[in-house]
């Protein structure tokens, strides 16, 4: 499997919650630059963890890191102190959670917005239009561009999660991580959010962690596969579903645990 | 057997039904006894009008303006503070011996009794800080070692800082970790989750507090026995630095060491109407703000 | 590329002027963020700390104000009991430390304003026990059955507007209770027990009691409504009516939280000051008797403490009883919640 342009790297990385569990053990894997690599694996795996880690959202949860994830410019992650990584979470690497997670009280307009208040953009003109293109980009804004003052919360399920996705690109991050974006949301939009994430590639290295091997299939060029902590396996998604190497993928694509 | 054990059901279930029945009708029975006994005495005059003479006279107008500028002057200073205690619990501590000190710092504050807090006005505020100061700007004579209405709204506030610390805590627990997850995502530092994620959706928490507090103030008499409160001054100042009349202090004066109690028995009771719709007022409020902001979150 | 070590953005500015700009700007903005991010969290973290301070301080500042009667020799002269106030030149001013114990704590008189001031705290203590002990019973008992009533057998509708009912008791100020019980309540008691004296600490002791059972009820019926509903049914599937699914499945599991809830509500109660005050007759005897007049020593602190000279040693007495009241507080809140800690997690 080769690579041409790398955008993410991590080395020998772990992560170890406070209570000594370990989240994912020595991970050495590269995310090739504007494709979409999916982690697959059954739940409990530690592929969550794993994403978590990236964007060292796991500091939430007391998490400690061993190893290293590397950008592409040579920046560690691990090493950045909080305010580095302020920056780097608002303008290098965006993240989508599992649950949409519209602000309360918001409207959309100031929804979208949020990251450009830490990035200290004030001027409203610059502001509308960002809004404007990132919601242009997440396929959404011909649904709500006569609602802007609308409450974000207002939303369905699924324009919720593509207003997470706007927030998410709308400071044109390198990296998009997503976290199963689509666990809660009907077919309708699962196929929606789908379309998104391939078209969003051409200009965002995307991470896909999902429970749902099709999604994968469906979406991503790449597939690496997590099993107890450890990546087992990751290769192209045609090799690893026709061809699987290991016999614990082979067990797991055609579904004798999950 | 059987019947005996029907009996006894049906006993314990009358004994229960009617104690509280009984609790129920106390309560009612009380607010319904200030209100029709109060009714009579209130008027525009009773309640903008000083006192006059020995008492026996004239309207409750210096208390009520004691009463708010107490309140207002309280409300200053433990809402702001109240919101950055509970901030500080909820938010930024880790979960470590300086959160639990904090934490039964707080609980213990809200459990001595209301008596204390006037022995702490009086050593601590009127004395080291009025003394203080009086030093410190050189005066001969005492300008802010007196009792008087700053160091009595310091003492309530004192008093009340619980309440609010409660109240903001419940509101900030409220907030799912989510969204403070995505304020983290989007690259925000921990006081800006706080300040546009977090303190947005707490605000019914802190107005919660406020109204609670003040009911609370408005009602304590006990921590401003001797911290300020003046037996007799019909005419309200406004300067803080003075004594001032108050609705509680009022009536504990009217019924206790009035020359004639029974003849002022009317006004008494006008005045603890006052006083009742005052704190029960804003006790309601704070309690519909409170569950209208549970019912908003909880959607 | 280097990292600026502090704003993590690269260190040689682009060659283009505009970029240039814009990442100094970026660097400005970043900094304020760290500034507004130190300052807040130093306000947040000192304002939590004064939490901290205030508590200690009212612990100091009362012990500080009630120490000179025992450091002081003028204070310990002025609590002897032996001396003589007709020949004061002639007496030797020395007294001891025992002297003022033995004034405190001695023949049990509380007459501060006399020839012979005498500081029993003996009358007191009793007074507040007393009312504090009629007060929490009543409370206890009342809320007990409010709280089995709301859990179990009122109906739904009742439940809400019984609840909301009591919620609305604790809105009412104690002075308000005070008033009513002097003015209303003491005669009505007197022609309904025919005791001697109009106010009294069993008066006093329950006019307090409404001031707990708001608080009481919310803690047994939060008791009662978090235990387990399959216990309850299973108990009932063995054919148990109400009462006995209360009184052996659900009082044995429960009694140590209702337990600290009472102890919460004495808490509550001994340093309740304006009830008492206006209620109890404010009479400093000692006896068992609970219709005969009590004085608290939450009550004493309030009805002498505005006529007192700041300084002298009746000052200094008062402020030793609010020590008092302080350390009763303290004790009561560590029992009671120790008391929870062990029968939750038990």
């Amino acid at each position: 499997m080769e690579i041409r342009e790398r955008a993410l790297q991590t080395f020998r990385f772990s992560v170890v919650y406070p209570n000594k569990v370990v989240g994912c053990k020595s991970v050495d894997i590269v995310f090739p630059k504007n494709e979409v690599t999916a982690l697959i694996g059954p739940s409990g795996c530690g592929k969550s963890s794993f994403l978590k880690g990236l964007n060292r959202l796991n500091d939430e949860f007391g998490c400690t890191y061993t190893g290293s994830v590397v950008m592409a410019d040579g920046t560690d992650v691990m090493t950045l102190d909080p305010y580095e990584l302020c920056l780097l979470r608002g303008d290098r690497i965006g993240y989508v959670m599992q649950k949409p997670v519209p602000f309360s009280g918001k409207t959309i307009q100031q929804d979208v917005a949020m990251p450009l208040l830490a990035s200290g953009v004030r001027d409203k003109r610059i502001i509308r239009e960002r809004v404007q293109r990132a919601l242009e980009k997440a396929a959404l804004w011909d649904e709500v561009h006569d609602r802007l003052d609308a409450l974000s919360t207002a939303l369905s399920g699924g324009q919720q999660q593509r207003l997470c996705i706007a927030r998410a690109i709308v400071n044109a991050p390198e990296i998009l991580l997503l976290d199963e974006p689509c666990s809660a949301l009907d077919p309708k939009s699962t196929q929606l959010v789908e379309q998104l994430m391939i078209e969003l590639a051409a200009e965002h290295t995307i991470v896909l962690v999902t429970h749902n091997m099709q999604q994968a299939q469906r979406v991503a060029e790449r597939t690496a596969f997590f099993y107890e902590g450890r990546l087992v396996e990751y290769d192209t998604t045609q090799n690893m579903f026709s061809n699987p190497k290991e016999n614990l993928t082979a067990d797991y694509i055609i579904g004798k645990f999950s | 057997m059987r019947d005996r054990r029907l009996l006894f059901e049906f006993a314990f279930r009358a004994v229960s039904n009617a104690v509280a029945m009984v609790v129920v009708g106390v309560t009612l029975f009380i607010l319904g006894l200030v209100f029709v006994k109060g009714i009579g005495g209130i008027s525009f005059a009773f309640l903008t009008s000083p006192p006059t003479g020995t008492m026996d006279g004239g309207g409750i107008g210096p208390m009520i303006l004691g009463t708010a500028w107490l309140v207002i002057l309280m409300s200053l200073m433990t809402v702001p503070l109240g919101a950055i205690i509970a901030v500080y619990l909820n938010e930024i501590a880790t979960r470590n011996w300086l959160y639990n000190t904090v934490m039964s710092s707080v609980r213990t504050l809200a459990a001595v009794p209301s008596i204390v807090f006037g022995l702490f006005g009086l050593a601590f505020f009127v004395t080291v800080i009025g003394g203080g100061l009086d030093w410190l700007f050189g005066y001969e004579e005492r300008v802010f070692q007196e009792r008087c209405l700053l160091w009595a709204a310091l003492t309530m506030g004192t008093l009340t800082l619980p309440t609010n610390v409660i109240s903001v805590s419940e509101a900030l627990k409220l907030v799912p970790d989510e969204q403070r997850h995505a304020g983290i995502c989007l690259g925000y530092t921990r006081w800006e989750v706080v300040k546009w994620v977090v303190l947005p959706q707490a605000v019914g928490g802190i107005l919660t507090g406020l109204v609670l507090s003040v009911s609370r103030g408005a009602g304590e008499v006990a921590p401003i026995l001797f911290v300020g409160v003046a037996y007799f001054l019909p005419h309200f100042t406004g300067d803080v630095l003075d004594q001032f009349m108050e609705l509680g202090y009022h009536i504990y004066v009217m019924a206790t060491q009035s020359p004639n109690v029974d003849e002022t028995l009317p006004i008494q009771y006008a005045t603890t109407l006052v006083l009742l719709t005052l704190t029960f007022g804003f006790n309601s409020i704070g309690q519909v703000i409170r569950w209208m902001h549970r019912k908003k979150m909880s959607r | 590329m280097m990292i600026d070590d502090t704003v993590g953005r690269p260190a040689e500015y682009p060659a283009d002027p505009e970029a240039a700009a814009s990442t100094r700007d970026q660097i400005r903005w970043m900094a304020r963020r760290r500034r507004e991010q130190l300052a807040a969290v130093t306000i947040l973290f000192l304002g939590g700390a004064l939490a901290v301070v205030m508590v200690l301080s009212i612990f100091i500042f009362v012990a500080k104000e009630s120490l000179p009667i025992f450091t002081n020799v003028d204070q310990r002269n002025e609590m002897s009991l032996y001396h003589d106030t007709e020949n004061e030149e002639e007496f030797e001013r020395d007294a001891s430390i025992f002297q003022t114990l033995d004034n405190l704590l001695g023949q049990p008189i509380w007459q501060p304003v006399s020839d012979q001031s005498t500081f029993s705290l003996w009358p007191l203590m009793a007074g507040t026990f007393k009312i504090t002990i009629v007060a929490v019973v009543e409370g206890t008992v009342l809320s007990f059955f409010t709280a089995i009533a709301i859990a179990f057998y009122l109906p739904r509708r009742m439940r809400y507007a019984v609840k909301v009912i009591t919620e609305l008791l604790a809105g009412i100020p104690s002075v308000v209770l005070g008033f009513l019980g002097l003015m209303f309540f003491a005669t009505y008691f007197q022609d309904l027990f025919g005791y001697p004296y109009r106010l009294n600490a069993f008066l006093a002791g329950t006019v307090l009691s409404l001031t707990v059972i708001p608080i009481m009820t919310t803690l047994f019926e939060d008791i009662y409504s978090s235990y387990s509903r399959d216990q309850i049914l299973a108990a009932k599937a063995v054919g148990m009516y109400d009462y006995q699914v209360i009184g052996r499945v659900i009082i044995p599991a429960t009694y140590g939280k209702v337990f600290a809830a009472a102890l919460l509500g004495f808490g509550r109660c001994f340093g309740e000051t304006m009830i008492v005050l206006m209620c109890s007759g404010n009479a400093a005897v000692l006896d068992a008797h609970l219709t005969s007049g009590a004085r608290s020593l939450a009550a004493t602190i309030g009805a002498e403490m505005a006529e007192v000279i700041i300084g002298w040693t009746h000052y200094s007495v008062l402020f030793l009883l609010g020590l008092l009241l302080i350390l009763f507080t303290f004790v009561i809140n560590y029992l009671s919640q120790i008391l929870i800690r062990k029968w939750t997690y038990a």
